[in-house]
């Protein structure tokens, strides 16, 4: 069973989003609501894969994506991006995100994102 | 020397670019790699001796290329890629030959393509010439932000090689995103990596719904020129070149002699002296017809640097064309030759930019999606005809005749489709940009007319919607002797150019026919517009009963007409000198008049102009 680290600030997205996977057959191992907390815990739990959100208070996702990859060049981080970030997301992508969604997504779309780790 | 040097080079140079341009498409012969590596080798060791350091390490390098791959006949080369290469070469030292005429002549840098080569040679030994692959993603439905994703995609295969092209080509414009869900993103690399390679590397791509990998063949190139007659090797002619003044000299000689000749002519002829005279005019014959021929050249020259000129065009537009090259054989008189590749350059560059669609529009009009360009010579009645035929759009006559209706030109829309299509010589129509984008044509189509009228040759050009245009430009054999036909009006004589006289007759096979304002002819059943010779220049004493006359059936640019005469005297040839600028100016009247001869009696005779009546 693959395991996953949910990183966005809104408690709701992140509930949404553990449904979806729990559902999926992937074991939610961790949430964190901001870049700071998601780079220990990603340190503390290795997760399989990372669904990050982008814009969070106290390191925004992509600070956080470029420090995880840093100490690790092989995570699996899905950048979880609203419509309007283009820029962020192309940077999130030079700097080794394996993805992204664009907010608002159905489950069989991020399911489909997370298939190929 | 340097003379030499430079007469030698430009030799190889312009073989080589023969060659080149015919391997683009037909790939290297064990022949043609030899004749560059030869060329190259020559010109490698005349440059070294003339201290020219950056054309002999450019050939050095070209030269060690060719050598390769001449001694290792299986390995793989890509025509088009070394085509292009050399093309520079050839181009570079073109280049330098031209400067080099300049007192303050200082060698070019030919240092960047002396590594491309070296490199190339490099990767050509080493078997790993890079191949070129067309990737055609495609993101599932609902991926959103395709363009990004597609850039991801990008950044993913960097590494791998060289992105030629892509198709949305901006990904940061937001609509690439739509562009991209609809059609797919698609982009050409160049890579030493194989198709699986591809595949396996871009197969990952989060949200691919499919993927098309596939490989652009090499001789795929952009334009073709096709040759439907063989070239003659240089080594199997025998040519001594000459200065082309001496030629004009000796023509100048020959003319004085015909005159002189035609002195010496004798109604009281006794054996003796009709035995002379009938050598003498033998031999001006032959010295004539040698001399005339000598000054012939082949059309061949022109007709294969514009093969250059429509590849480069082609491969700016990104338009696919083929040039069909006919009788390059033809010869025409020197003169007129090195008149005739500004006015073709024009021409064909019209019709690459203006008249042949884009690939799009072809298919939409049910047409081949390349356009073909065909550029003819063939010789006809006295003359030679230069035609360039393209099967692209067409000249639009109705817009042609708006713009001529508001500068003027015309005072009718109810003409003929011939006479539309030339008012696009004239000038000031095609001066202004709107009108050439409006006509689809005319850049500089009344440069091309007065070129072509300067080398004594006309021009007309035909037109069909959709169907294509042809410029069909006609040339006398020769310039300078012609067969002219007398005719005395009045006291005086004037000589029609035989070549525009079809018909002599009187009155007896004709009927006048009185329209009113204008008198017609009607002969054989076709009516001709008459005109008498005598009123025209006011002669005096000129024969006005036509009944007593004789008359001409002359042709000109704008049709046939019926010239009155008192009476056609002799056919003869006639040395054409030109009338000074002067007298054209001092004598409005003289417009009339082509240009004059000098007769045997020492007279001087005014060659008549047959379109100044029409």
């Amino acid at each position: 069973m693959k395991t996953v680290l949910i990183v966005d600030d809104a408690a709701f997205m992140r509930l949404s989003i553990r449904k979806m996977l729990e559902k999926n057959g992937y074991e939610v191992v961790g949430e964190a609501e901001n870049g700071l907390v998601a780079v220990e815990k990603y340190m503390e739990l290795k997760p399989d894969i990372v669904t990050m959100d982008i814009t969070m208070k106290d390191m925004n996702g992509l600070e956080a994506l470029k420090a995880i990859m840093e100490r690790d060049k092989n995570a699996n981080i899905i950048m979880v991006s609203a419509m309007g970030q283009e820029a962020m997301v192309k940077d999130a992508v030079l700097s080794g995100a394996k993805g992204f969604i664009v907010k608002p997504f159905k489950e069989e779309t991020l399911i489909k994102a997370l298939e190929k780790f | 020397m340097l003379d030499l040097f430079l007469y030698e080079t430009n030799e190889l140079i312009d073989g080589l670019e023969e060659i080149l341009l015919k391997t683009e498409n037909t790939g290297f012969s064990e022949e043609d790699i030899n004749e560059v590596f030869r060329s190259m080798h020559t010109i490698k060791g005349s440059s070294g001796m003339m201290g020219l350091d950056s054309i002999s390490n450019l050939t050095h390098a070209a030269e060690d290329f060719f050598a390769f791959i001449r001694e290792n006949p299986n390995v793989e080369i890509d025509g088009g890629e070394v085509t292009d290469l050399i093309l520079r070469v050839v181009d570079f030292i073109k280049h330098e030959l031209n400067a080099m005429r300049s007192e303050d002549y200082k060698q070019g840098d030919a240092r960047d393509l002396v590594e491309e080569i070296k490199e190339y040679t490099k990767s050509v030994k080493e078997g790993k010439t890079q191949k070129s692959f067309k990737v055609h993603v495609f993101f599932d439905e609902g991926a959103q932000m395709e363009n990004i994703r597609a850039f991801g995609v990008l950044n993913t295969i960097e590494n791998m090689g060289e992105v030629a092209s892509t198709e949305p080509a901006d990904l940061d414009d937001e609509k690439s995103a739509e562009e991209i869900q609809a059609n797919g993103f698609v982009f050409t690399i160049k890579t030493n990596a194989d198709e699986n390679r591809i595949r396996s590397i871009l197969q990952d791509t989060m949200f691919l719904k499919s993927l098309q990998v596939t490989e652009i063949e090499k001789t795929s190139r952009k334009s073709k020129i096709n040759l439907d007659t063989t070239i003659i090797s240089d080594s199997a002619r025998n040519f001594v070149s000459v200065e082309v003044g001496k030629l004009d000299t000796l023509l100048d000689i020959v003319g004085e002699l015909v005159i002189a000749e035609s002195m010496l002519r004798r109604d009281d002829l006794d054996d003796e002296y009709e035995k002379a005279y009938g050598n003498l005019q033998r031999m001006t014959d032959e010295l004539q017809n040698i001399v005339m021929s000598i000054r012939m050249v082949p059309v061949s020259g022109v007709f294969h640097k514009m093969q250059r000129v429509v590849r480069d065009l082609a491969r700016k537009t990104g338009k696919d064309i083929n040039l069909v090259i006919k009788g390059e054989q033809t010869e025409v008189d020197k003169k007129i030759i090195d008149n005739l590749s500004e006015p073709l350059i024009h021409i064909l560059r019209n019709a690459v930019d203006h008249g042949i669609e884009d690939a799009v529009t072809r298919k939409t009009k049910g047409k081949d999606p390349s356009g073909t360009i065909l550029l003819e010579a063939y010789n006809e009645g006295g003359e030679v005809v230069i035609a360039v035929f393209d099967d692209g759009k067409g000249l639009d006559r109705e817009k042609i005749l708006e713009k001529a209706l508001s500068l003027g030109l015309v005072s009718t829309p109810d003409i003929p489709d011939s006479e539309v299509f030339n008012l696009i010589t004239h000038p000031g129509f095609s001066t202004t940009e709107k009108v050439t984008e409006l006509s689809g044509r005319g850049v500089g189509m009344d440069v091309v007319y007065q070129e072509i009228k300067k080398a004594g040759g006309k021009l007309a050009i035909e037109s069909r919607k959709d169907q294509g245009t042809a410029i069909i430009m006609r040339f006398p054999l020769t310039l300078a002797i012609i067969d002219g036909v007398s005719v005395s009006v009045g006291g005086e004589t004037y000589i029609f150019p035989a070549l525009n006289v079809l018909e002599i007759f009187t009155m007896k096979d004709a009927t006048l026919m009185d329209s009113g304002e204008k008198q017609m002819l009607r002969l054989r059943d076709e009516l001709y517009p008459l005109v008498f010779l005598g009123e025209v220049f006011n002669t005096e004493g000129y024969e006005t009963d036509i009944y007593k006359s004789q008359l001409c059936l002359v042709s000109s640019d704008r049709g046939q007409i019926c010239i009155c005469v008192d009476r056609v005297m002799n056919k003869s040839k006639i040395v054409v000198k030109p009338i000074p600028d002067y007298l054209l100016s001092e004598f409005p009247l003289l417009k009339g008049f082509s240009a004059c001869t000098i007769m045997g009696d020492g007279n001087i005779r005014l060659i008549l102009d047959v379109n100044a009546f029409t």
